[in-house]
């Protein structure tokens, strides 16, 4: 073995990924070689040194003159963004469930609404809406397709499905922010 | 039961800033030390260390529980001495305007090892350039991996490896020629 590879296996020794088999092979090269043998000592003893430190506590009175510095802070505004995103997800999670809901059971709802006198004028007006809308959807599929009304049940659907796609949506977007709190590498300032 | 220190994070975030002190008696050693291997002398470490503990109360909602606490106060810290070193352009120091330690840290055994061999390990690591001397302390000190060195200090990997490897020899060059009485500088 030459001095170069020996070197190399010194660093392995410093990083404690030196194999057995290499280790013989460094002894052998350290036993014959002076200068990799006073090498190794001195890199050996670097070693010892760093894992025989400890750790060394501030001088007396740190704490208190940290706290003081932090009490004489102008109050620190913490923007977190985790919990804005968190309040936008749950938000338009929770709107788009609602509508979901609303859209689905649109027919119920708005019969037992109008069951209450309180709303009953209301609900009776966006039935004619309602039935408008029908009728000009239901005149346009008698047009093109002879009374099947394919087009009317797909456009039904597609709000429903669109709004139930938005809810799962936001609900993966808000449970994203409690797996990965804040997955943003730390760079450099 | 003892807090974990997200739950302290989260406290103090929530506004309660006495609760600091807390993570100031867990970390303040940790901090220190680091930052005592770093510069010249107890005093700079003591106000270093203060101002590193600002920052860290400052950013504290930067923090990513991703990573251990202990790894995020160390970047903080490393990046902190870079800025100040770099301000303050000390890379060059001479073995002899280090001979002297830091009074507290002079126990009689200290007293007996310095005459014993002029220069220690922590005189040589002050010699060294930042860019060697942060990542060594880091891993031999700190026992980061070189992947959370090149993360903290944003140099690639293969860097790290290098200057590690290269500061290592520098550290062994120094230490044997004070053996052989000579004064060294980098
Ligand atoms: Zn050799």
């Amino acid at each position: 073995m030459n001095c170069e590879r020996a070197n190399e296996l010194i660093m392995k020794y410093m990083d404690g990924t030196i194999t057995e088999n290499e280790a013989i092979q460094l002894n052998l090269h350290i036993n014959e070689c002076q200068t990799c043998k006073e090498e190794f000592a001195v890199y050996d003893s670097i070693l010892e040194e760093f894992e025989s430190f400890k750790y060394v506590e501030p001088p007396k009175g740190f704490d208190e003159a940290v706290m003081e510095k932090i009490h004489a802070l102008p109050d620190v505004s913490y923007i977190n963004e985790k919990s804005v995103y968190r309040t936008i997800y749950s938000v338009f999670t929770a709107l788009f469930a609602f509508a979901f809901f609303l859209w689905t059971f649109k027919a119920p709802l708005l019969n037992m609404l109008g069951k209450n006198p309180l709303f009953s004028e209301k609900v009776n007006q966006l039935f004619s809406v309602f039935a408008k809308h029908n009728f000009a959807i239901n005149s346009v599929n008698l047009e093109i397709n002879s009374g099947f009304n394919i087009t009317n049940m797909l456009l039904s659907n597609a709000v429903a499905i669109a709004l139930a796609l938005l809810t799962a949506f936001f609900s993966y977007k808000l449970y994203r922010t409690y797996k990965y709190m804040g997955r943003q590498k730390n760079k450099r300032q | 039961m003892q807090k974990s220190d997200y739950e302290i994070i989260q406290e103090i975030l929530g506004g309660n800033k006495d609760l600091f002190s807390e993570l100031l008696s867990r970390y303040k050693a940790l901090v220190f030390s680091v930052v005592l291997r770093m510069v010249n002398n107890s005093e700079e470490a003591n106000d270093l260390s203060q101002e590193i503990f600002i920052k860290i109360y400052k950013n504290l909602d930067k923090y990513n529980n991703e990573y251990k606490f202990s790894t995020w106060v160390i970047r903080i810290a490393t990046n902190h001495i870079i800025d100040y070193r770099r301000k303050k352009k000390q890379d060059v120091v001479s073995i002899d305007e280090l001979t002297s330690e830091p009074s507290f840290l002079s126990t009689p055994e200290s007293e007996y090892l310095k005459k014993e061999r002029k220069v220690t390990l922590n005189d040589a690591l002050k010699a060294l350039p930042d860019i060697y001397k942060v990542p060594i302390v880091l891993y031999h000190q700190e026992n980061l991996s070189y992947q959370e060195i090149a993360d903290i200090t944003g140099e690639s990997l293969s860097k790290i490896k290098n200057r590690i490897f290269r500061g290592r020899k520098l550290l062994k060059d120094i230490l044997i020629k004070s053996k052989e009485g000579e004064i060294c500088e980098l």
